[in-house]
C-alpha cells in the first residue's frame, strides 16, 4: 500500500487541462474581453493573484461542515458540468459540425467521463498529462503555423489605466471550480502553495498567449481557435479540424475531473453509486434545457455563488498538520 | 483420494486401476524383489516398461540375498542403490496418481505404505523449434516447446548465475496442469512474486491448456481493452525479462510463457532492437508506434475527414476521394467497414485453414477484391489503400493485435456516426484504459505515465549499449 501511494501522481495535469478547457471553450474570462488587450492580462494576473491567496488561506485546512460542503460543492460541480457541455457543444457545432446534436455530443462526452470514473483518479490523473502534452504540442503547431501571418504593429501602445486595469481585474474574478479540488486533493501537502503559482501562472500565461495571438493577426478581437484557422501547414490547406480533437481532449478532461469529483463527494456523503448515474442523466438533461439560449449568462452566476460558499465553508474547517 | 496407501502392495494397485476405470495404459506387474512381494506400475505412454524393466534387472542381478522385510528392502532401494528413484516417496493415493500421470512408476512393497518413485518418463514431445509467431532477424533460433519441465531447462540454461527460482503450482481440478512461477529472487520484487503467487493459488479453474487462461485472474479490471500480461515463445526473452524482475509463468502445455507485469512499451520492442545499431532500432521503434496509431486510427480519421471536414485534405487529394466515392453505391463508412470486416475473414479463413490452402485463400480472395470489386464499381480504390495499408500496419504489431483490431472498428464507427466528437471522445477512452491498465505499483503505461529516464532511452527510442548499461533497469528501480 505504501507503494502504490509513492506511485499516486499529483492531480495537478488534470486539474491544468480542465482548466484550459474553461480558456480555450468557455471564455471564462471574458467578461475581460471588453478591456483592453494590456489591461486584460494584467487585470488577469490580479485576479489570479487573488486566488493564489484564496488558495494559500485554504492550504493546511479540511472542509468545513462536511455534508453542507458537500451539496454545495457537488451542486457546483452539477452547474458547472452542465455549463461546460453546452459551451462545449457551442464551440463545436461552431467550429467543427454545426448538424452535431446536444443530446448526443453530451452522451459522449459523458461516456467518456463515466470511463473515467470507472479508472480512478490515478487512470484521470495520468491522462490529463498526455492531453495537456498534447495541447502543448498542438500549441506549438498553431504558433509556428501563425508566424508568417503575425504583424507586431497590431499591437496598441498605449499606456494602462487604472481604472480599466481594476475593472478587467474584477471581470476575470472567475472562480474555477477545479480550484477547490485542488485545494482538497493537495492542500495537506508540502509545496501546495509554490505548485499552484505555477498552475495559474500556466492559465495566465496560456489565456494571454491566446489574446495576444488574436491581437496579433486581427489587432482587434477574434478567438483563439479564429486565429487557429489561418494557420497553413505544408499541404493542409486548413487544418483547424486536426487540432479540434486536442481541444476536446482539454474539454473531456474537464468533465472526467468533475465525474471524479462528484463521485468522491457522493461517497463524502455517503449517497448511494446510483446517484452518479441520475448526475450524469441531470447533467445532460440540464445542458439541453436549463441552458437553451445563452448559457453565459444563466446559471453561471448561481454556480459562482455555490463555489464562493463552499470556499466560505472550506475556510471554517479545521486546520490540519502537513502531510508528508 | 488424499487418503493413505495401503501397505499392502496388491491393494494399492487395485485402488489406483479402479480410479482410471480399468484404463487401457495402465500397466501393472506384481513381482518378487528379494523374497519381498512387489507391485510395480505406470502408464504407458508416458512412462516406459522397457526403461523401468531394464532398471530392475540390472539390479536384481547386482543384489543378493533376501531382506527380513518389506520396509528393510524400501530403505535399501531409496538409499543404497543407484536406480533413479525420486527423493520424495509417494504416501498417499492422490500424490500416487500425481506421479504417475508424471511419468513415473511406482514400486510398491507389501508391507510399506509408501512407493518409491522411479524416474521411468518416456515422453513424445515437440522438439525445440524456431517460434513460428515471434520472428526475427538475429539472436536465439530457440523456442519454448510443450512441456514445461523442458522450458524450465531451457530458462535454467540461459540464467547460470544461480538467480533464478522456479516453483511449480498445480492448476486446474481437472486437469491438474503443472504452472512453473519463474522468478529471479536478485531483482524481482518479493512482493509482486507474493502477489503473483497468491492470485494462483486463488485461481478456480477446471481445465488448464493454456497459459493464456491464467490472463484474467492475474490483473485486477474486469474491463480491460489491455492487459498488463505478455506473452513469448523465446527462452532468451523471457530471460531477459527475469533479469528486469519480472515474473514468468509456464503452463504445461503451453509453448506461450507468461511475463508479468508487461508495458505498453513492451509490446513495441522486439530481441532484434537489441541486436541492431542503436540509430536503426530507435528508427523501427518510431516506426512502430508510427503504425500503432495508423492502424487504429486511419480508416476512422479518413472517413471522418471525408465526411464531415473534406477541406482539410489537400484539393486534389479531394477530389479524387470524392471521385472514387460517387462511382460506388454504398456510404463510404459502409463500405470502409464491409472492407475491414472482409479482411478480418480472409486472415481467418488463412489461419484456420490447412497452410497450402490458406495462401491460396488469400491471393485469391485479394485478387477478387482488389481487382473484380473495384473493376465492378463496387469498392473505391481509396478505400481498398485505406484498409490495405491499416492491415499491413497492423501486422507490425502482432502482440497487440486483437486490441487494435477491436480499436480500428470503434474508431471507424465513431468517426463515422459522430465525426471528431466520436473520435476524441474514443481517444479519451483509449488514452484512460492505457493509463489505467496494469497494477498500481506497475502501471501500464511506465515509463511513459509516470514519466521516467526510461522513457527515451528504452521506450520511445533505443540508446546504445553502453548508455544503457551505465544504470541497469529492474523492476525495484521503480520503487525508488
Amino acid at each position: 500500500m505504501e507503494k502504490a501511494a509513492q506511485n499516486q501522481p499529483s492531480p495537478l495535469a488534470l486539474v491544468l487541462a480542465a482548466s484550459l478547457a474553461e480558456v480555450f471553450f468557455s471564455w471564462g474570462y471574458g467578461a475581460a474581453s471588453a478591456y483592453p488587450l494590456r489591461e486584460r492580462i494584467w487585470g488577469l494576473g490580479l485576479a489570479l493573484l487573488g486566488f493564489w491567496g484564496l488558495l494559500a488561506l485554504l492550504s493546511g485546512r479540511r472542509p468545513g461542515g462536511r455534508r453542507l460542503y458537500g451539496a454545495l460543492a457537488g451542486a457546483a460541480v452539477l452547474l458547472a458540468l452542465m455549463r461546460t457541455l453546452k459551451e462545449g457543444w457551442r464551440f463545436y457545432t461552431l467550429y467543427a459540425d454545426e448538424d452535431s446534436d446536444l443530446l448526443i455530443f453530451g452522451a459522449l462526452a459523458l461516456l467518456a467521463a463515466g470511463w473515467g470514473v470507472y479508472w480512478g483518479e490515478r487512470a484521470a490523473y495520468r491522462a490529463g498529462s498526455v492531453a495537456l502534452w498534447l495541447a502543448a504540442g498542438e500549441g506549438v503547431l498553431v504558433l509556428f503555423s501563425l508566424a508568417g501571418q503575425c504583424r507586431i504593429t497590431n499591437l496598441p501602445d498605449e499606456p494602462i489605466e487604472a481604472g480599466a486595469l481594476a475593472g478587467a481585474a474584477g471581470s476575470a474574478l472567475f472562480f474555477l471550480p477545479e480550484l477547490l479540488y485542488w485545494a482538497e486533493k493537495e492542500g495537506r501537502r508540502p509545496g501546495f502553495l509554490a505548485q499552484s503559482g505555477r498552475y495559474l501562472g500556466t492559465i495566465w500565461a496560456a489565456q494571454s498567449l491566446l489574446w495576444v495571438l488574436a491581437a496579433l493577426i486581427w489587432q482587434e478581437e477574434g478567438g483563439a481557435f479564429d486565429a487557429a484557422r489561418l494557420g497553413l501547414l505544408s499541404v493542409f490547406r486548413r487544418f483547424d479540424i486536426l487540432y479540434m480533437p486536442v481541444l476536446l481532449l482539454l474539454f473531456y478532461s474537464r468533465l472526467v475531473l468533475g465525474a471524479l469529483w462528484l463521485a468522491r463527494l457522493r461517497r463524502r456523503l455517503g449517497l448511494p453509486g446510483s446517484c452518479l448515474w441520475w448526475a450524469g442523466g441531470l447533467t445532460l438533461a440540464g445542458s439541453a434545457f436549463l441552458y437553451s439560449g445563452s448559457p453565459e449568462n444563466y446559471l453561471r452566476g448561481g454556480e459562482q455563488a455555490l463555489l464562493w460558499l463552499a470556499a466560505v465553508l472550506y475556510l471554517m474547517g479545521p486546520k490540519t498538520k502537513k502531510a508528508g | 483420494m488424499e487418503e493413505k496407501l495401503s501397505p499392502h502392495a496388491g491393494e494399492n494397485i487395485s485402488r489406483l486401476k479402479e480410479s482410471v476405470g480399468g484404463s487401457a495404459d495402465f500397466y501393472s506387474k506384481k513381482l518378487e524383489i528379494q523374497g519381498v512381494p512387489c507391485a510395480v506400475c505406470l502408464f504407458d505412454g508416458i512412462a516406459s516398461t522397457e526403461k523401468l524393466w531394464v532398471m530392475l534387472l540390472e539390479y536384481l542381478a547386482e543384489v543378493e540375498g533376501p531382506k527380513p522385510s518389506g520396509e528393510a528392502l524400501l530403505r535399501y532401494i531409496f538409499t543404497r542403490t543407484d536406480l533413479p528413484v525420486e527423493p520424495q516417496l509417494a504416501a498417499t493415493y492422490s500424490d500416487a496418481m500425481n506421479r504417475l500421470t508424471a511419468g513415473f512408476a511406482l514400486l510398491f512393497i507389501e508391507g510399506c505404505s509408501r512407493a518409491i518413485c522411479l524416474a521411468a518418463q518416456s515422453m513424445t514431445h515437440r522438439a525445440v523449434q524456431e517460434p513460428s509467431g515471434e520472428g526475427n532477424m538475429r539472436g536465439s533460433r530457440e523456442g519454448f516447446t510443450d512441456l514445461v519441465r523442458v522450458n524450465m531447462g531451457l530458462l535454467r540454461r540461459l540464467m547460470r548465475g544461480g538467480g533464478l527460482n522456479m516453483e511449480i503450482l498445480q492448476l486446474g481440478e481437472r486437469t491438474k496442469t503443472e504452472v512453473a512461477l519463474c522468478y529471479s529472487p536478485l531483482h524481482a520484487p518479493r512482493r509482486l512474486v507474493d502477489q503473483v503467487r497468491r492470485r494462483l493459488q486463488n485461481a478456480r479453474l477446471p481445465v488448464l491448456f493454456d497459459s493464456s487462461y491464467l490472463t484474467p485472474y492475474l490483473q485486477k479490471r474486469r474491463w480491460s481493452l489491455f492487459q498488463g500480461v505478455g506473452y513469448t515463445e523465446r527462452p532468451v526473452t523471457a530471460c531477459a525479462k527475469l533479469c528486469e524482475g519480472k515474473v514468468v509463468l509456464l503452463v504445461n502445455g503451453s509453448p506461450f510463457a507468461l511475463i508479468l507485469p508487461y508495458f505498453f512499451a513492451e509490446h513495441f520492442q522486439s530481441l532484434d532492437d537489441y541486436a541492431q545499431k542503436a540509430f536503426f532500432a530507435s528508427f523501427l521503434r518510431l516506426l512502430k508506434y508510427g503504425a500503432f496509431f495508423l492502424s487504429i486510427l486511419l480508416p476512422g480519421v479518413y472517413v471522418c475527414a471525408a465526411q464531415y471536414a473534406p477541406q482539410i485534405l489537400p484539393q486534389a487529394l479531394m477530389m479524387k476521394v470524392l471521385g472514387a466515392e460517387q462511382s460506388t453505391p454504398w456510404p463510404l463508412m459502409v463500405e470502409v467497414v464491409l472492407v475491414t470486416l472482409m479482411l478480418e475473414i480472409i486472415r481467418e479463413a488463412g489461419l484456420r485453414l490447412p497452410k497450402p490452402i490458406g495462401h491460396t485463400v488469400g491471393l485469391f480472395s485479394a485478387l477478387l477484391i482488389g481487382d473484380s470489386a473495384v473493376a465492378a464499381g463496387i469498392l473505391s480504390t481509396p478505400v481498398l489503400i485505406v484498409t490495405a495499408f491499416t492491415a499491413i500496419s497492423m501486422f507490425v504489431l502482432p502482440s497487440l493485435y486483437e486490441q487494435i483490431t477491436i480499436l480500428r472498428i470503434l474508431f471507424l464507427l465513431a468517426g463515422g456516426w459522430f465525426g471528431p466528437v466520436g473520435l476524441s471522445a474514443l481517444l479519451m477512452v483509449l488514452i484512460l484504459s492505457v493509463c489505467g491498465s496494469g497494477e498500481a505499483e506497475y502501471p501500464f503505461a511506465y515509463p511513459f505515465l509516470p514519466l521516467r529516464r526510461g522513457a527515451v532511452r528504452d521506450g520511445l527510442l533505443r540508446f546504445s549499449w553502453p548508455a544503457l548499461n551505465e544504470s541497469s533497469y529492474d523492476l525495484k528501480e521503480m520503487e525508488k
